[in-house]
């Protein structure tokens, strides 16, 4: 009897619990009911107000800050102060898994209200519904609209609108130990053609010091940044980027063979093949240590380098080697640092409000008193370095062929050169079965 | 007659009983495994880029994943890694839990602690641990270590050559499976009853000789089992291999779930992602059964 009532109490306690779980969504199907007189639209307006009210204002999620950049706690604090009403709930962005965590939260219909995200990039989103039209903001508010850099905002611009703000440009740029330059002979300049940079690599090898430190993930801006100034003229070139020559033309091929001279000839730390595979950390110390002469650097990280060597050796800034056959071709890759709004948003107005102040005159000086170009005609700066790491801005073209499709994209940013240099042409070959399947597409 | 339809009732409601009791669980794995699993069996059909309509497009998918040289070597890849790293664990976990079994004792106890150590470390930072290892050049301990010894002809880039790479995750992935597998067979073998020990001890048995005819095939049940779970953890296997290489370089370490994760996450083709799990779990089937086929035989009663 007593283990019948036992047995009885357990299944009734088992019972309630799993009830208990379906207890909230069952009170929710009641409500939901006794509005169902009500148009959709109201109801949404309704919940939005509702979900302002019960936090004491709107609740944003905002992943608009990398740890690592100099300027992600003054961003942050400066954002909390303008907007004291706003329940604000910073996220750390992070590069390697950012389109991840969009994408989930998107798919479990949870908004990041503003995201960190390359406009340069947007093509990636597209068909996903992901983030937000901003077309109809811009064009109605004509003192943001002018403040941005001409022609700057046409980077975040695909065919489905304008999907994200620019705030910062982006480029690669060398930074050299000048006394290692020194020390091999070489005759430090400016700007510098492919074969004037692999003479002064085999002088710095001559000299028993490494010549460039690059780590993996940045490798393949040699490859793109090829792929910009290899062709005769800007027409071929625009003909590469819209997809029309194919990767196995012999300019292509030419421009790969140079960059794997580069790596055959142990020109890259730590030498060999195994040089595509260095870490970050490891190639900032060969160059912080005196272990490799030139460090291959974007303008945003140059001022923190050049903290980090602080009295150990002069610094030297030189543009990225041009492989082109004229000046007019001498272009750049880069991109634009910026912002999207995610378009399941419930505070849309707000958080067009939050990425204004972002992209505005206050934080990107800011942010440029802290060593980033940014992407705003009204920032000032008289900072020499400023005038320095910003020389190249002009050079940078405002397309490239990765955004023929994700996987194009993947592949020249992630596999190449190493592709290449392990596999030779058949990662050509490779190349072009992607371009001819995003040309189908 | 009365006697066992009053046996049959009771025996009704221990069932009822059970099977009421089972359900909270049901309903976990109903949400959390059967329902997504159904779910990607369907999408798997489709084309979907993650928002928007989802359009039926047949068998496309699946033909995608094997005419794709990058999505059917990382298949492959990952059926090398699980299959290699399963018979390390499995050889090496067995013969670790003889080596326990034959020590015992407080020393014992020590080593058991030791031995199952890494299968209590996150896999990142295995994967951490091993780049510092493997890392090229001299800064890897491994390679300062062959150079210390006069053996630099050896050093190598561990990480980043297409002989090695596959061979130094699968192998790290089986040491530290082959903790679990220790701590498993070595329980089987305490419950072997001491006779039979006794009797072969009174035929003049070595340890090696118990070892084959009496521990071996006595553990082989639970030998079995553990050669399923590790190979299904072995094949899953994408911590370590985006710890230490990313799945790179030129996609030579690049395995079936961190291709998943790209093709769905990074190029929005959610029904390509799905097939290519689909594609794996088969083929986790298949070794699984496989790996049992080689290993059956009889089960003895003791």
């Amino acid at each position: 009897m007593k283990k019948k009532a036992l047995s009885i109490l357990l299944c009734s306690i088992m019972a309630f619990g799993c009830l208990a779980g379906c207890g909230d969504s069952a009170q929710k199907k009641e409500t939901e009911k006794n509005t169902a007189e009500t148009e959709a639209e109201t109801a949404a307006k309704e919940e939005t107000e509702a979900a302002k009210t019960k936090a004491g204002g709107p609740e944003l999620t905002l992943m608009i800050t990398n740890s690592t950049d100099p300027w992600a706690e003054t961003v942050k604090e400066m954002v909390e102060k303008k907007f004291p009403d706003y329940s604000l709930t910073f996220k750390n962005w992070d590069e390697p898994t950012v389109e991840q965590t969009v994408k989930t939260a998107f798919a479990a219909d949870q908004a990041m209200d503003v995201v960190m995200y390359w406009p340069t990039y947007m093509k990636k989103f597209e068909g996903t519904g992901i983030p937000m039209d901003l077309t109809e903001y811009m064009e109605a508010d004509t003192e943001w609209k002018e403040g941005f850099t001409d022609g700057i905002l046409e980077v975040g611009k695909t065919k489905e609108g304008l999907l994200a703000i620019p705030n910062t440009t982006n480029y690669p740029m060398l930074q050299v130990n000048k006394k290692l330059f020194e020390d091999a002979g070489v005759e430090f300049k400016d700007v510098m053609t492919w074969d004037e940079f692999m003479a002064a690599c085999e002088k710095i090898k001559a000299s028993g010091k490494t010549p460039v430190a690059v780590q993996q993930e940045w490798a393949g801006w040699f490859v793109r940044n090829a792929l910009l100034q290899c062709w005769d003229n800007k027409e071929e070139l625009d003909s590469f980027i819209a997809g029309e020559v194919p990767f196995t033309d012999e300019r292509v091929k030419n421009a790969m063979d140079n960059i794997a001279d580069m790596y055959n000839s142990d020109y890259v730390y730590p030498g060999g093949k195994e040089a595509v595979t260095t870490s970050a950390d490891d190639a900032m110390a060969a160059f912080i240590n005196g272990d490799a002469a030139i460090f291959c650097n974007v303008v945003a990280n140059a001022q923190s380098v050049s903290e980090k060597v602080g009295d150990r050796f002069e610094l030297g800034v030189i543009s990225w080697p041009s492989m082109a056959k004229t000046d007019d071709m001498n272009n750049l890759l880069g991109s634009a640092g910026g912002y999207m709004i995610m378009s399941n948003t419930k505070y849309p107005d707000e958080a067009v409000e939050i990425l204004k102040y972002l992209t505005g005159t206050e934080v990107l000086q800011a942010m440029a008193d802290q060593g980033s170009i940014v992407a705003n005609k009204n920032v000032t700066s008289d900072d020499a370095n400023y005038q320095l790491y910003s020389r190249d801005a002009d050079k940078v073209y405002p397309d490239e062929v990765i955004n023929l499709s994700s996987e194009i994209f993947d592949n020249l940013v992630y596999n190449e050169p190493a592709n290449y240099l392990f596999n030779g042409e058949s990662a050509l070959d490779e190349l072009e079965a992607l371009r001819e399947a995003a040309a189908a597409k | 007659m009365k006697n066992r339809k009053k046996q049959s009732g009771v025996n009704r409601k221990v069932v009822i009983a059970g099977l009421f009791f089972m359900l909270p669980a049901f309903v976990v794995i109903l949400i959390t495994i059967l329902i997504p699993l159904i779910w990607n069996i369907y999408l798997s059909f489709c084309d979907w880029k993650g928002g928007g309509s989802i359009s039926f497009v047949g068998m496309q998918n699946y033909i995608q994943s094997f005419t794709t040289a990058a999505t059917r070597d990382a298949i492959l890849h990952s059926v090398f890694i699980g299959i290699i790293s399963t018979l390390v664990s499995v050889v090496l976990g067995v013969l670790l839990a003889l080596a326990l079994y034959r020590i015992q004792g407080r020393l014992g106890g020590v080593a058991r602690v030791i031995f199952y150590s890494p299968s209590m470390m996150p896999m990142t930072v295995l994967g951490l641990l091993f780049t510092f290892i493997f890392a090229a050049s001299d800064k890897g301990l491994l390679n300062a270590l062959l150079g210390a010894m006069g053996l630099g002809t050896l050093q190598h880039a561990w990480l980043s050559d297409k002989g090695t790479v596959l061979w130094v995750i699968a192998m790290i992935q089986g040491w530290r499976a082959s903790g679990t597998i220790m701590m498993l067979s070595y329980t089987a073998m305490l419950n072997i009853p001491h006779s039979l020990f006794e009797s072969a001890e009174l035929e003049g048995c070595n340890f090696r000789k118990k070892a084959c005819h009496i521990i071996l095939p006595l553990i082989k049940p639970t030998v079995r089992l553990a050669l399923s779970m590790t190979l299904v953890w072995a094949f899953k296997t994408y911590d370590l291999v985006w710890t230490m290489t990313k799945g790179g370089p030129a996609n030579m370490s690049m395995t079936a779930p961190i291709m998943m994760i790209k093709t769905g996450f990074s190029y929005n083709q959610y029904g390509y992602a799905a097939a290519i799990g689909m594609i794996s779990t088969v083929l986790i089937g298949i070794c699984i059964l496989s790996g049992r086929f080689i290993l059956r035989g009889e089960s003895y009663e003791y």
